[in-house]
C-alpha cells in the first residue's frame, strides 16, 4: 500500500535504485574476494619459488647462513631438519624457534599452505609454504600485511564508492524518469484546466514527438471534441425546448391576467377558447418531448417488436383525416403483403406526424401510395405526396432536427411542435427503414413560382 | 401614448394589446419582423414592446438598425429564452429593458411606465467625438479606425471626458468619477492621466482634442 501511494516516478527511481545497489554490492564482495584470491596466488608463487630455490642449495650442500635470500623484510626462510630444528634461516627470520609446529611442519610439507599467526610485539599474519629438501625442509613465510593493506583498501573505496555511485544512480533514474513522464504531467495539467474552463473552452496540447503521449492526447481530445458537440447539442435543446414551453404559457398567463384586469369588458368564452389552445400546444409539446426523451432512452431499440400489416394500418390512420382540410386519397400498389416488423404505435405516429404536415401545407390533395419493391431488398415503399410550397434542397437535412423550422412558417400558430419531423427520423431509423424528401413532380405546386409539392419517402423492409 | 407590440404569438400579442388599451395607451401589433421595423421607421412610437424571435428578422437586428438610425425610441425586449447572454446582448445592442417570458403583466406594465418616463434622449451604445470612437460593450477605442489600446483608468478617463464632450470638467470632477471616494492620494494624478491619453489618442494622430481649460479643467472636443 505504500508504494503504490507514492508516484510513478518515485516507485520507477526506489525499484531501479534498490536493483541497482544490491547489484554494486554483490559486485563489490565477489571483486574483494577474487582480488584477495589473486594476491595470495601470486604470494604463494612467488614463495614457493624461493622455496624450490633454497631447496637446490640445501640439496647440492651449499648452504649459507643466513640464508642470502628473501628480500624487503617481509619474506623469512627457514631450513628445518626432520626433527623441526633450525638447520638455517635467513637474514631477520627466528634462528631458535621453527616458525611451524611438527604437525603444521608435516601439513606444510604434504603441500598445505598454512596461514599463521606470529606474535612478537605486534601480531602479524604470515602464508607459509614449505618445499621438501631431502630429509630438511625450506619453510618459507611471506608477511600478509601487504596483501591486506591492499585488500583494506579496496573495501574501503567500495564502501564508501558504491553508495556514492548508487546516489548518483538514484538522481539520474529519478531526472530520466522525470524528463520520461513530463509530457504525462503536461496532459495531467491541460485535463485539469479543462475540468475548471469547461469543455468549450480548449483542448490537450500534444506533444512535439509524435510518441505514445502524442497519441493518447490526439485520443483524449477526439473523445472531448465528441462530448462537447453531444454537449452542445444538448444545450440548444434544452434551450429551444424551454422556449417552446414558456411561449405558450406566457400566452395563456397573459390572457388571463389581462382578461382578469378587464373584468365585466371581458368576452370568458373567448378566452377560455385561446387559452386552451395555449394548453392544447403545450400538451403536444410534452406528449412529443416525451416520445422523444423515451426513444433516446431506449436508444432506438423498440421496446415493442411485432407484425404490422402496413396497409391495414394506412387505411385506419386515412380515415381518420376524413374531414381534413383536404382531401386525402389512399392507393394500394399489387397484393402483396405488407408485412413489417415493429412498434405499432411507432408506426402509426410516423404516418400520423408526415400526413398532419401533409395536410397542413397541402392546396388541393395529398396522397399516400404503399407499394412493394423486391429489390435491392424485400422492402415495402410508403409515400405521402402534397401540392404545397414544397421544401427547398437545403433545408431537407435540416428539417429532421429538434424545432427546426422552415423559414417561411417561422410563425409557430401553423399549429406544429418543431419535434414531429425529428420523432419520425428516430423512428424510422429504429424500424430499420429510410426516409427522403423528394420533389413531388406528379403534382406541380399551387404557388405563384409552381415550386413542386413535397413527396416523402418511406422504406421500410418487409417482416420475412 | 403609442405603443408598438412586434410580437409573432398572435395571442399573446392580441392579449397584450387588449391590456395596454386598457391602460390608456394606443398600440400597433405587427406579427413579423419585417412589418414591425418598417412600422417603427414610420412613425413616431413612444416605446417599442419587441419579441427577440420573430420571423423574417430578429429583434436584436430591428433594435440595431433603429439605433444606427439615431432612433432613441425606449425599446422592452420580450424572450422565451433564458440565456444570460441573450439578455447582454439585447441590452448591449440598445434595447432599453428586458423580460423573460412568462412574466407578469403588471410588471410589464410598470416597466413600461419607467421606460417613458426617461423618455427618448439619446442613449447611443458606442460614444463618438469626432472620429474618436468607444465601444463600451466591446470595451475598445478606436481613433480614426486605428484601435488605441488604454489601460483600464486611461479607458474611464477617458469614457467619462466623452460622455461630457465639448464640455469643461474640473479636476476635481473628473478624481470624484474616475477614481473611487478613497483615493486621498496626489489630485496631480489627473495630470498625469491626461498626458497618458494625450500620447495615446491625440499626438499619433496630430490632433489637440484634449484641451487644457486655463482655471477650469479639461475638455475633449472634436
Amino acid at each position: 500500500m505504500f508504494v503504490r501511494s507514492r508516484s510513478l516516478r518515485e516507485r520507477i527511481t526506489a525499484t531501479a535504485t534498490a536493483l541497482f545497489a544490491f547489484a554494486v554490492a554483490v559486485g563489490a564482495v565477489l571483486l574483494i574476494a577474487l582480488q584477495k584470491q589473486t594476491l595470495l596466488r601470486s604470494s604463494d608463487t612467488a614463495a614457493l619459488k624461493t622455496a624450490h630455490d633454497v631447496a637446490v642449495l640445501v640439496q647440492s650442500g651449499r648452504l649459507p647462513t643466513p640464508l642470502l635470500t628473501g628480500g624487503g623484510g617481509d619474506t623469512y626462510v627457514q631450513v628445518v631438519d626432520a626433527e623441526n630444528h633450525i638447520e638455517s634461516f635467513s637474514f631477520g627470520a627466528d634462528g631458535a624457534v621453527s616458525l611451524l609446529s611438527t604437525t603444521q611442519l608435516a601439513q606444510a610439507r604434504g603441500g598445505a599452505r598454512l596461514s599463521i599467526s606470529v606474535g612478537r610485539g605486534v601480531q602479524d599474519s604470515y602464508r607459509v609454504v614449505a618445499v621438501p629438501a631431502g630429509q630438511s625442509t625450506v619453510v618459507v613465510a611471506s608477511s600478509m600485511s601487504s596483501v591486506e593493506q591492499s585488500i583494506r583498501l579496496l573495501r574501503t573505496a567500495a564502501l564508501f564508492g558504491a553508495p556514492f555511485g548508487v546516489l548518483v544512480m538514484a538522481l539520474v533514474t529519478y531526472w530520466i524518469v522525470g524528463q520520461t513522464l513530463a509530457p504525462v504531467a503536461t496532459l495531467r495539467a491541460g485535463a485539469e484546466e479543462i475540468t475548471m474552463a469547461g469543455l468549450a473552452a480548449r483542448r490537450l496540447k500534444t506533444p512535439v514527438a509524435h510518441d505514445e503521449i502524442y497519441r493518447l492526447a490526439v485520443t483524449l481530445n477526439a473523445m472531448l471534441d465528441r462530448l462537447d458537440s453531444a454537449t452542445s447539442r444538448q444545450r440548444t435543446f434544452v434551450g429551444d425546448a424551454a422556449h417552446e414551453l414558456r411561449s405558450p404559457i406566457a400566452s395563456a398567463r397573459l390572457q388571463l391576467e389581462v382578461a382578469q384586469r378587464l373584468g365585466e369588458a371581458t368576452d370568458w368564452n373567448e378566452v377560455a377558447t385561446d387559452v386552451l389552445t395555449d394548453i392544447d400546444r403545450l400538451q403536444r409539446l410534452v406528449d412529443d418531448l416525451l416520445v422523444l426523451a423515451r426513444l433516446e432512452e431506449t436508444e432506438g431499440a423498440l421496446g415493442v417488436r411485432e407484425r404490422v400489416d402496413l396497409a391495414e394500418l394506412a387505411t385506419e390512420v386515412s380515415r381518420t383525416y376524413s374531414d381534413a382540410r383536404v382531401p386525402l386519397r389512399l392507393s394500394l400498389v399489387g397484393d402483396a403483403a405488407a408485412i413489417v416488423n415493429g412498434d405499432p404505435d411507432g408506426l402509426r405516429r410516423i404516418l400520423v406526424n408526415l400526413l398532419d404536415n401533409a395536410v397542413r401545407y397541402a392546396t388541393t390533395e395529398v396522397d399516400i401510395a404503399l407499394t412493394s419493391t423486391k429489390s435491392p431488398r424485400p422492402s415495402i415503399v410508403v409515400t405521402i405526396g402534397d401540392d404545397g410550397p414544397g421544401i427547398a434542397v437545403a433545408e431537407r437535412s435540416k428539417v429532421f432536427d429538434r424545432f427546426y423550422r422552415v423559414a417561411a412558417s417561422r410563425s409557430r400558430d401553423s399549429g406544429g411542435t418543431g419535434l414531429g419531423l425529428a420523432i419520425v427520423g428516430d423512428l424510422v431509423r429504429s424500424h430499420g427503414g429510410t426516409i427522403t424528401l423528394e420533389d413531388n413532380l406528379q403534382r406541380p405546386g399551387q404557388g405563384e413560382d409552381h415550386h413542386p409539392g413535397l413527396l416523402v419517402r418511406l422504406t421500410f423492409p418487409l417482416a420475412p | 401614448m403609442r405603443l408598438l407590440v412586434v410580437e409573432d404569438e398572435v395571442r399573446l400579442a392580441t392579449a397584450l394589446q387588449r391590456g395596454l388599451i386598457s391602460e390608456g395607451f394606443a398600440v400597433d401589433v405587427f406579427h413579423n419582423g419585417p412589418d414591425g421595423l418598417h412600422a417603427a421607421q414610420e412613425a413616431a412610437y413612444d416605446l417599442i414592446i419587441l419579441d427577440i424571435m420573430l420571423p423574417g428578422l430578429s429583434g436584436y437586428r430591428i433594435t440595431e438598425a433603429l439605433r444606427k438610425q439615431e432612433n432613441w425610441v425606449p425599446i422592452l425586449m420580450l424572450t422565451a429564452k433564458d440565456g444570460e447572454y441573450d439578455e447582454a446582448d439585447a441590452l448591449d445592442l440598445g434595447a432599453d429593458d428586458y423580460l423573460t417570458k412568462p412574466f407578469s403583466f403588471v410588471v410589464l406594465i410598470a416597466r413600461v411606465r419607467a421606460l417613458l418616463r426617461r423618455g427618448a434622449t439619446p442613449r447611443p451604445t458606442v460614444l463618438r467625438v469626432g472620429d474618436l470612437v468607444l465601444d463600451p460593450a466591446a470595451h475598445t477605442v478606436e481613433r480614426a479606425g486605428t484601435t488605441v489600446e488604454l489601460t483600464p483608468r486611461e479607458y474611464s478617463l477617458l469614457e467619462f471626458l466623452m460622455r461630457k464632450a465639448g464640455m469643461a470638467v474640473s479636476k476635481s470632477d473628473i478624481l470624484h468619477h474616475v477614481w473611487d471616494a478613497h483615493y486621498d492620494g496626489d489630485a496631480n494624478v489627473v495630470e498625469v492621466y491626461i498626458g497618458y491619453l494625450r500620447r495615446k489618442i491625440d499626438q499619433p494622430f496630430e490632433r489637440h482634442s484634449l484641451q487644457t481649460v486655463r482655471g477650469a479643467g479639461y475638455k475633449l472636443t472634436e
